[in-house]
């Protein structure tokens, strides 16, 4: 509040002098919040220690400081609050629920938790079997995080089996054992080192269709095939995103993103979603396509942590703990990803999840290591590593490199901000023009693409993850492939650990891995947004790995030639040492980085990838030149960016707000809006409050004393409203349109007509308000940091306005010139 | 059919194939596909500038054991000086869960790929006879459903009794079918999300 002070006091007069008539106006508001606060127990005799309690009581005293006059409604509130919680179990169920594309009220949920958990420690002294149950609800968030990271564990490892098998079918079979991909056909074969790794168990599909020759027309019929299957699986992809599950597509984690900072977007992780996703990522994976599964494995993981969130009531009923459950889940689709459990928990740290106590990030870290205990113990890849990029060397680096990997790390950061401003370019055409009509023929067109421009050169026909393999790799002995063409001694047994000069292969591959780099790096764009589910580390991984891998053999070529020169003296004593393959680590970072704008997760996570401990320097020299260059070039990442594409009401706690307006300007109804629709406490009939919900749209109604003299008394949400008339005129006996609704706890006796209807119990008695003069850098911090939905402006105690989460976003958008209308879901 | 009997009819096809594949394997199969090998690496090399390179660098023995993975066992060079640069690496893998698995993904991928078909060739085919009233029933089955969950509890065991297992079935499906439409409407036509 430091910055009150410095507001133009031209700008506080004009807002003074507009209070009395917009008193007398009381004009409109577009609320879409709501708040129910029947739960807030004995909150003042229980001296909770947690922030969010004193919170809490902050903005009672808010409230209360702002001038509440109404004396006799003191002694009311809290005894109200007490009577509350031992009826709550009469009240319908449904009431705290949200509807779709809602946002959550966390203060409210966690309130509601933290009641339910005082009941649950209060019958413990009941009996064995209430000890029982307070033991089970202990243990079930442990228990919840252990099931959703075996599951996500499980599901990944028959997604790798799955994506490689099917992705070498295009290639061709296994003849006499259809379910093994080409590695593991040729796995126990004494006769591997035959072109292109292939043994005589594996068939390409020339031969299976009786082509035995190596000529051009085996050519021609493999490259048929190729396409062929290529096109076929993105087809069946893309239809069964349409059919079955239209939520699979895309990479999910900018929804997830939203739905962990607290907004509803039902079915969207769905069993249905689960499947589709699961089946699509392998199907769109094996097509060729320019995609990865790494990305999709975290929706995959969260659709897991939802499922099982049902299991355990306290976690499937209550949207704030859910939240929870779902950050732990996403650390377990990291950690499957890349066989990265710490990664996992850091990148639902740093890039997922919105709220994220320390509970939080052990839950995190047992979920992440129960689901790469679980892939472990699958051993998908036939190896026992656990890593995917595993490198077996640890050569040195020299203080010179640095150069090079800073320059590494600046292109990643060039290309990641180029890669973002295009793609988004491509999707913004996409929703606005006809393209977007044919989502399924764009899948097909790009995939024809793909493979016709793929299947040519060898480094973009084989499977992206193992060329990242051979990129990041040494040259060792059973290397045959052009990549590895030195000009080696072979009269000195250590001649594999040391540079020499390249061969003619290496000089060949370099053209070839120039083409693939450019190739990659534009049909990307093309593909990530196409309606597949499709991942984004593993391509931008591969174009950054293909960047490094180059600048590493044009730096080794060049400190061989310059052996002697003072530069490079140090990097050659007997031997010169420069490791290509670190060189494309580096860059495989610096790629991701700039699209992602991860630092301290990506650095965690390439040297899980890679096992490449010795290299955290260069690594992170890399990531740090790459986040600077990209945000100099462009603020957003890519999952940002794409939710602000969207539109989601995603308020950033990443970004500063700086600018100096006040809640008054942000608040609704604005001047010349009509009256701000509020229910009163004891004079309104059900009929008119039933009329007031069927003729608005509002989400919620701050209720007040009376029409004239607008003190506030609490919020009622519209759901909970509905829920609470329809139930009431079902089972309460002589409620009729004519009954006067009291949301006061005493009822004046003896009055005539219908029997009268309470509904406090559905009451927010504390709904977080502020004066009109607090400024938006507050109201701003308040939004993000305890989650609120809505605020109600006050002053001198009577209610003035409200802003609603999207009137923050709105708020924000506007003050950077956009269009506010782009929020979604009004 | 909707999720749930997916998902049993899913399991009751697994669980047939799984048995058939691993009643086979107690079948000695062919011995190309073993679950361990021992692998040596031994890198190019020649003895002076006259002698000649071996090409063959990758040794792979799947009948040793991990006692015996060595070079003198796989390669069978005749120098010792040769086979001391050699590495030799122990290696096991579990080719039926690879099988299970495939064979798993093959029944769930082709499940799909006909209950697809099935949605949208026959569906609205069958949905086109009962005439008008389909739109009409739909429409308040999907109110009642989704507006007013909380009433269903309180009067589940007099509707249960009347509603037939076959009834639950098709509403579950209609339900689901029209969450998938408007997500679709949502994605596809209105593009307000995952653009």
């Amino acid at each position: 509040m430091s910055q009150f002070d410095d507001f133009p006091s031209d700008e506080t007069e004009s807002l003074l002098v507009d209070y009395p008539s917009m008193e007398a106006a009381a004009t409109s508001y577009n609320s879409r919040g709501g708040s129910n606060g029947a739960t807030y127990k004995n909150r003042r005799q229980s001296s909770d220690e947690e922030l969010l309690d004193s919170v809490m009581s902050g903005g009672e005293n808010l409230n209360r400081s702002a001038g509440f006059a109404n004396k006799d409604l003191d002694p009311n509130r809290s005894h109200g609050s007490s009577t509350l919680m031992d009826t709550l179990d009469d009240l319908p169920p449904g009431i705290g629920q949200y509807e779709d594309f809602h946002t959550i009220d966390w203060l409210r949920d966690v309130a509601r938790d933290r009641t339910r958990h005082r009941q649950v420690v209060k019958k413990k002294q009941d009996g064995c079997l209430q000890y029982l149950q307070g033991a089970h609800d202990a243990w079930s968030g442990w228990m919840c995080v252990l099931l959703v990271g075996v599951f996500a564990g499980a599901l990944a490892g028959f997604i790798d089996i799955g994506a490689s098998w099917l992705s070498d079918i295009k290639e061709g079979i296994c003849r006499d054992a259809f379910w093994l991909n080409r590695e593991q056909c040729c796995w126990s074969a004494n006769d591997t080192t035959l072109d292109e790794e292939r043994c005589s168990q594996w068939y390409s599909w020339a031969e299976m269709v009786g082509i035995r020759t190596s000529g051009g027309g085996a050519y021609i019929v493999r490259y048929m095939f190729y396409i062929i299957w290529g096109c076929m699986f993105a087809l069946t992809a893309a239809m069964f995103v349409r059919v079955f599950a239209p939520y699979a597509c895309g990479s999910g984690i900018p929804e997830i993103k939203t739905i962990l900072s607290g907004f509803i977007i039902r079915g969207y992780l769905g069993k249905w979603t689960l499947l589709t996703k699961s089946i699509g990522m392998m199907l769109s994976v094996a097509a060729g396509l320019s995609l990865g599964k790494e990305g999709p494995y975290v929706h995959v993981a969260c659709c897991c942590g939802n499922i099982f969130s049902y299991l355990f009531p306290k976690y499937g009923s209550n949207e704030a703990k859910k939240r929870e459950v779902l950050s732990a889940a996403s650390a377990a689709g990291v950690s499957v990803a890349f066989g990265a459990p710490i990664g996992g928990v850091l990148f639902s740290l740093e890039e997922v999840s919105y709220y994220f106590p320390l509970k939080t990030l052990w839950r995190s870290f047992f979920c992440a290591l129960a689901a790469a205990f679980v892939l472990r113990a699958i051993n998908p890849f036939g190896n026992d590593h656990l890593v995917m990029f595993y490198i077996e060397y640890n050569e040195p680096w020299y203080p010179q490199e640095l150069v090079p990997f800073m320059l590494i790390g600046a292109l990643g950061g060039l290309y990641g901000s180029l890669f973002i401003k295009l793609n988004i370019k491509w999707c913004r055409y996409r929703k606005s023009s006809v393209l977007g009509k044919y989502p399924i023929i764009e899948v097909l067109v790009v995939a024809f693409v793909t493979t016709l421009l793929s299947f040519p050169n060898p480094y973009t026909r084989m499977n992206t993850s193992e060329m990242i393999r051979m990129l990041v790799s040494r040259c060792g002995p059973e290397d045959t492939y052009d990549l590895c063409d030195y000009k080696r001694n072979f009269t000195d047994p250590k001649s594999y650990m040391s540079s020499t000069y390249a061969g003619d292969g290496v000089i060949r591959a370099l053209w070839m891995l120039f083409l693939a780099l450019i190739f990659k790096g534009i049909i990307t764009v093309f593909t990530f947004g196409m309606k597949v589910p499709s991942g984004l580390f593993i391509p931008s991984m591969a174009v950054g790995a293909i960047m490094g891998r180059i600048i590493g053999i044009g730096m080794e070529q060049l400190v061989v030639a310059h052996r002697d020169s003072p530069l490079f003296k140090n990097m050659c004593q007997s031997e010169c040492v420069v490791t290509p393959g670190l060189y494309a680590m580096v860059g495989a970072a610096a790629a991701l980085g700039g699209v992602t704008r991860m630092t301290i997760s990506l650095v965690v996570i390439m040297f899980e990838l890679t096992g490449g401990l010795q290299y955290i320097v260069p690594l992170m020299l890399a990531a740090m030149a790459s986040k600077w260059v990209g945000d100099a070039l462009g603020r957003q990442g890519i999952y940002d960016a794409h939710i602000r594409l969207n539109g989601y009401p995603y308020l950033d706690n990443k970004e500063e707000f700086t600018h100096t307006t006040i809640a008054a300007d942000v608040m609704r109804p604005r001047r010349n809006d009509p009256p701000l629709c509020v229910i009163t406490q004891e004079s309104m009939t059900l009929e008119q409050i039933e009329t007031i919900l069927k003729e608005t749209e509002h989400n919620g109604f701050p209720v007040v004393v009376s029409l004239e003299s607008q003190y506030l008394v609490g919020f009622a949400t519209r759901k909970d409203l509905k829920l609470a008339i329809a139930n009431a005129r079902k089972n309460i006996d002589g409620v009729v349109s004519d009954s006067v609704v009291y949301f006061t706890n005493q009822i004046p006796s003896g009055g005539s007509g219908p029997a009268p209807l309470k509904l406090r119990k559905i009451l927010d008695l504390a709904p977080v308000t502020i004066t009109d003069q607090t400024p938006m850098e507050t109201v701003v911090e308040m939004f993000r940091k305890l989650g609120l939905r809505q605020t109600l402006v006050t002053v001198n105690g009577r209610l003035l306005g409200i802003i609603t989460k999207k009137d923050v976003l709105r708020h924000i958008i506007q003050l950077q010139n956009q269009d506010p209308d782009s929020i979604l879901f009004n | 059919m909707n999720f749930n009997h997916l998902l049993l009819l899913l399991g009751v096809v697994a669980s047939c194939l799984i048995n058939t594949v691993t009643s086979e394997d107690s079948v000695p199969s062919k011995t190309s596909f073993e679950d361990a090998r021992c692998k040596c690496v031994c890198p190019k090399f020649k003895k002076d500038d006259n002698g000649t390179v071996n090409e063959k660098t990758v040794y792979i023995s799947p009948n040793a054991d991990p006692n015996n993975c060595n070079c003198n066992f796989v390669v069978k060079f005749k120098d010792q000086q040769s086979c001391s640069m050699c590495e030799c690496k122990y290696e096991n893998r579990n080719t039926t869960t690879i099988k299970v698995v495939v064979i798993i993904i093959i029944c769930v991928t082709s499940l799909l790929l006909i209950y697809m078909l099935f949605l949208l060739c026959l569906d609205p085919l069958i949905a086109r006879r009962p005439g008008s009233s389909y739109q009409e029933h739909m429409d308040e089955d999907d109110q009642s459903v989704s507006q007013v969950p909380q009433f269903e509890s309180g009067t589940r065991p007099r509707m249960g009794r009347q509603k037939s297992v076959i009834n639950y079935v098709s509403n579950e499906q209609k339900r689901w079918k029209s969450t998938v439409q408007e997500q679709r409407r949502n994605i596809y036509d209105k593009h307000t999300m995952l653009n």
